[in-house]
């Protein structure tokens, strides 16, 4: 269980992804964008705020909403 | 415990994919792919950078554009690198500063979360108590494991892994200090997510190479 953390993530990935494209993800990206603009309407002054804060303040809400795995 | 969902991550649609993690939690890996891919339906160019070495730690963590500077964003422990000025730093100086052994600054954001772990005790050890609001987690149990809340931070988790101490006797090793911020130069690969990326991880790629290939 221990070595889950951080090792092996990393292979999954590799093994499915390669370098490049996924073609779920690509075909997934309409509706990826319904769902982050939901997320980008929860964020008050989002459409105000220059790139650096909008990547900034995509990590943090992400970052809380994402559970961890430990 | 349902921990390794990575492959649910990377093929259901983002909010499918969410209702996935709220049930197991998430790696690094995940969670870096989840970030890259907001990050494309927001409109900005992301990549995932995965580094590290066999038998000791590695992390993925996600690169995003912004005007023309690569930047990284760690939505798994929330940190990223900064100057005095709370600025972002660009990845590749963040880069070269490592490779004179200049650690940039690192924030560290204290906010509660949601957290699934094997059993208390191993969440207690990933919990940071430091900070006013946050307290021993809150955890029940959950399919064999605990679901708790609380706020883990890299600090914790380096402190609570049993692959740090290992991961510092290897950089210690190469001549680097023990921090953990050096891993970072031991590149294992960055990767595209969507096709109209492709180009650019591959100068990524290739710029990251020539500035840590002295390390390995």
């Amino acid at each position: 269980m221990r070595s889950a953390i951080f090792l092996l993530t990393f292979l999954m990935l590799a093994g499915s992804a390669a370098h490049a494209q996924i073609g779920p993800i690509i075909d997934a990206l309409p509706d990826d964008r319904k769902f982050v603009q939901r997320m980008i309407e929860s964020i008050p002054g989002y459409d105000d705020m220059d790139s650096m804060a909008k990547v900034r303040t995509l990590r943090e809400r992400v970052a809380r909403i994402t559970p961890v795995a430990g | 415990m349902n921990f390794l969902i990575h492959d649910k991550v990377i093929n259901l649609p983002l909010k499918a994919a969410y209702d996935e993690m709220a049930h197991g939690g998430v790696f690094c890996g995940a969670t870096a792919a989840f970030l890259a891919r907001v990050y494309t339906a927001a409109g900005f160019k992301a990549w995932t950078y995965n580094f590290g070495r066999s038998g000791i730690l590695t992390h993925v963590t996600t690169l995003v554009e912004i005007d023309d500077e690569i930047f990284i964003q760690d939505a798994y422990l929330n940190y990223e690198y900064v100057d005095d000025d709370g600025k972002l730093i660009p990845f590749f100086s963040v880069l070269s500063k490592l490779t004179d052994k200049n650690v940039p600054k690192t924030t560290v954001f204290h906010a509660k979360r949601t957290g699934f772990f094997p059993n208390t005790t191993k969440a207690e050890r990933w919990t940071d108590t430091t900070s006013k609001d946050a307290g021993q987690p809150h955890c029940s149990p959950v399919n064999g494991g605990a679901k708790c809340e609380g706020v883990f931070t890299l600090p914790t988790m380096l402190h609570a892994h049993f692959l740090t101490e290992p991961t510092y006797e290897f950089l210690v090793d190469r001549g680097f200090p023990r921090e953990i911020d050096y891993l970072m130069l031991f590149p294992i690969e960055i990767i595209s997510l969507y096709s109209d990326t492709i180009a650019t991880r591959d100068q990524l790629d290739h710029k990251v190479r020539l500035i840590t290939e002295n390390n390995n």
